[in-house]
């Protein structure tokens, strides 16, 4: 009984996700629309840049709405967000991001380690050095040397 | 026919050393993936694929391809022994593999998937040879316009035809062709969707989107569920693997039903492996005498999903070598990687590169053998990676992620572009949809652009032209028909509704 309960809910709240989603498509179609309409539209015979991108934004509107309003995704259930792996593993992605340039492949990958690494509660800190010396060693030699990529392990130094 | 000579390039052209290597690599990449459940061929492609641009274009699309095919293989092996399938194309291989290896006969199974798979994949490879050409060939007669409709029907099938909301799968494709527009207009010069920045002037690194929506996001979406102990592996003795007789009469004829099956699927845009492999399973319930086996071990169960899944991985490549029009996701990235490489997909392909074509087809010849011979004396060794836990796995993902896209350009900015698609893949899960079609309309939105334009010009601006060529007019019908298809029991239901109240009040 209580199963079923919880089924019934989880389609309410993947249906009212649906609204959302269709919101934000519609969003994105109006602003496709905008954006084209600042582009030269041509004629139908000689397109210019705007012309496609203004029939697409038209129809991404027209599926978005559609998206909000008819509910075809059957009786499947929305998956709910667990907080400290999209937090980390974003963070981990920008993290590397911001540092290979001014701060070299050393400081990147040990920020991509240590910060994504705690996305798995079991990790420790010994672990995750590990792992780091043994990504940093491995990237290195296929990337650095076999593929020649002019990574810098600390920028100034080597 | 000049076939043996076709194949003799093919051959000549996989048979070198460098060529036997990397198709190696791949096999053994897709294998490792196909075994390990959480890392999808996708993911791994679009993390390999900047290593290929080190390569010759045809070295390249053999390594990738390689590792699609070889994941076809290794899916098996998780499925039948910790009942968790390595890919979603093994999930239904499960159901009747588990039960097999509870009984002790996991040795057994895992040598009739992996004989399947090898059946099911020469069968869509000599489809591949046979019909390919022939499709080509007719496809050359194509102007633009039957060629924009082709994309639009082969676009509206594969965001159709996949499991999920249909009305979500046709809008992530027209997300998809617009991010696909952004850049430099060849004709006009204009920057379209650039915001300013310079760097998408060449328009977005394919690899980058890829990674973010398929590798990054489906990191984090492995992280999010409750890590539930996959259990260990039992070891399997390598006299266990030799099956029994009446297994092998048992296995001939699901093979002999799945491979056509899979094949045809593979070829149809947006079904896929893993469709190909629910439909042949279904097929073989709907003809046994005895369904109850099913799920208990039936051998049928095992064999008929191998040999589909693996057919359909391989008749994939048909639409996309002969017309230039990717079924799937994996597809579409293998065209990004002929594109890389300066290689136009089309028609065109098999006469202008014919090495390519043919190298590529013999090497699935060459990768299959050593996948056959790879996976059963060391099924060991297989079991043994299986152990890994995923927490010492993916820092090394999201390592080979950042790093790939790193090197492609060596432009931090393409590791910004990770960034934001991975927030945008993560949003994508939460409201269940799929990436597959936005890869799809990424790649052809340039192609479809310009085909549309050259059409219409070449009509004076009269939309009429796309009904007054036959190929045009028909392609378009079915994709209406694709369209209208699901509303049919809809609006059947609408019909019977209202008779069925006026029933009750008649009978009151």
């Amino acid at each position: 009984m209580s199963s079923g309960l919880e089924i019934k809910e989880n389609t309410k709240s993947l249906r009212s996700r649906n609204r959302v989603t269709g919101l934000v498509m519609s969003a994105i179609g109006a602003f496709v629309i905008y954006e084209a309409l600042s582009y030269n539209l041509g004629t139908a015979a000689r397109m210019g840049p705007g012309f496609l991108p203004l029939g697409l934004g038209i129809l991404i509107i027209v599926f978005g709405v559609l998206v909000a309003v008819v509910n075809d995704d059957g009786d499947e259930a929305a998956v709910g967000i667990v907080w400290r792996p999209v937090v980390l593993v974003l963070s981990a992605l920008l993290a590397f991001a911001l540092l290979i340039e001014p701060a070299g492949l050393m400081a990147a990958t040990a920020a991509l380690v240590f910060i994504s690494g705690h996305a798995d509660p079991s990790h420790t800190w010994r672990s995750l050095t590990g792992l780091f010396l043994f990504l940093l060693i491995s990237v290195y030699l296929v990337f650095g040397i076999a593929l020649s990529i002019p990574f810098k392990l600390v920028p100034g130094v080597i | 026919m000049d076939i043996f000579s076709n194949l003799a390039l093919g051959f000549g052209e996989v048979l070198s050393l460098q060529t036997l290597f990397y198709c190696f690599v791949g096999v053994t990449v897709g294998m490792l993936i196909g075994v390990l459940p959480g890392i999808g061929a996708m993911a791994a492609i679009s993390m390999l694929l900047p290593i290929t641009f080190y390569l010759e274009p045809s070295q390249a699309l053999i390594m990738l391809a390689g590792i699609y095919y070889g994941a076809q293989y290794g899916n098996s092996i998780a499925s039948i022994l910790l009942n968790t399938p390595g890919t979603p194309s093994g999930a239904i291989t499960c159901l009747d593999g588990y039960p097999l290896a509870q009984q002790g006969r996991a040795g057994a199974a895992l040598f009739m998937t992996t004989f399947s798979s090898f059946a099911g994949s020469c069968f869509a490879i000599v489809c591949l040879a046979a019909f390919t050409p022939v499709i080509a060939d007719f496809a050359l007669g194509f102007g633009s316009a039957e060629y924009f409709a082709l994309m639009v029907f082969g676009l509206v099938l594969a965001s159709t035809v996949a499991p999920g909301s249909q009305i979500k799968g046709l809008v992530m494709v027209v997300i998809g062709l617009v991010l696909g527009l952004v850049g430099t207009d060849i004709t006009s010069g204009t920057f379209r969707f650039t915001f300013g920045l310079l760097n998408l002037g060449d328009g977005l690194n394919l690899v980058a989107v890829a990674m973010g929506v398929f590798g990054a996001a489906e990191v984090i979406n492995n992280l999010s569920r409750s890590s539930s102990d996959r259990g260990a592996a039992r070891a399997v003795a390598l006299r266990e693997l030799i099956p029994l007789k009446s297994d092998l009469k048992q296995m001939i004829k699901p093979m002999l039903r799945a491979a056509p099956i899979g094949t045809f699927l593979g070829v149809l845009p947006g079904a896929g492996a893993t469709i190909a492999s629910f439909v042949a399973y279904g097929v073989e319930t709907r003809v046994a005498k005895d369904r109850s086996r099913f799920g208990k071990g039936a051998i049928e169960g095992i064999t008929a999903p191998e040999t589909a899944n693996n057919a359909a991985a391989q008749g994939g490549f048909i639409p996309t070598l002969a017309l230039g029009i990717p079924g799937d996701a994996v597809m579409a990235l293998m065209l990004g990687a002929l594109l890389i490489h300066g290689v136009n997909p089309g028609p065109q392909l098999i006469g202008e590169h014919p090495e390519i074509f043919w190298g590529l087809l013999a090497s699935f010849w060459v990768g299959n053998l050593m996948l056959l011979v790879m996976n059963i004396p060391l099924i060991g060794i297989w079991v043994k990676i299986l152990a890994i836990p995923y927490k010492y796995l993916f820092p090394g993902i999201l390592m080979l992620i950042c790093v790939g896209v790193y090197s492609v350009n060596n432009n931090p900015f393409d590791l910004l572009v990770v960034f934001v698609f991975s927030v945008i893949g993560y949003l994508m899960v939460l409201a269940r949809l799929s990436p597959a079609p936005m890869m799809l309309g990424i790649v052809l939105g340039p192609m479809m652009e310009e085909n549309f334009r050259r059409a219409m010009l070449l009509s004076r601006g009269d939309a009429t032209v796309f009904l007054e060529k036959p190929v045009c007019a028909a392609l378009l019908g079915l994709t209406l028909l694709v369209l209208v298809w699901p509303l049919i029991p809809m609006l059947m239901r609408r019909m019977r509704r209202p008779k069925r109240r006026l029933r009750a009040k008649t009978l009151k």
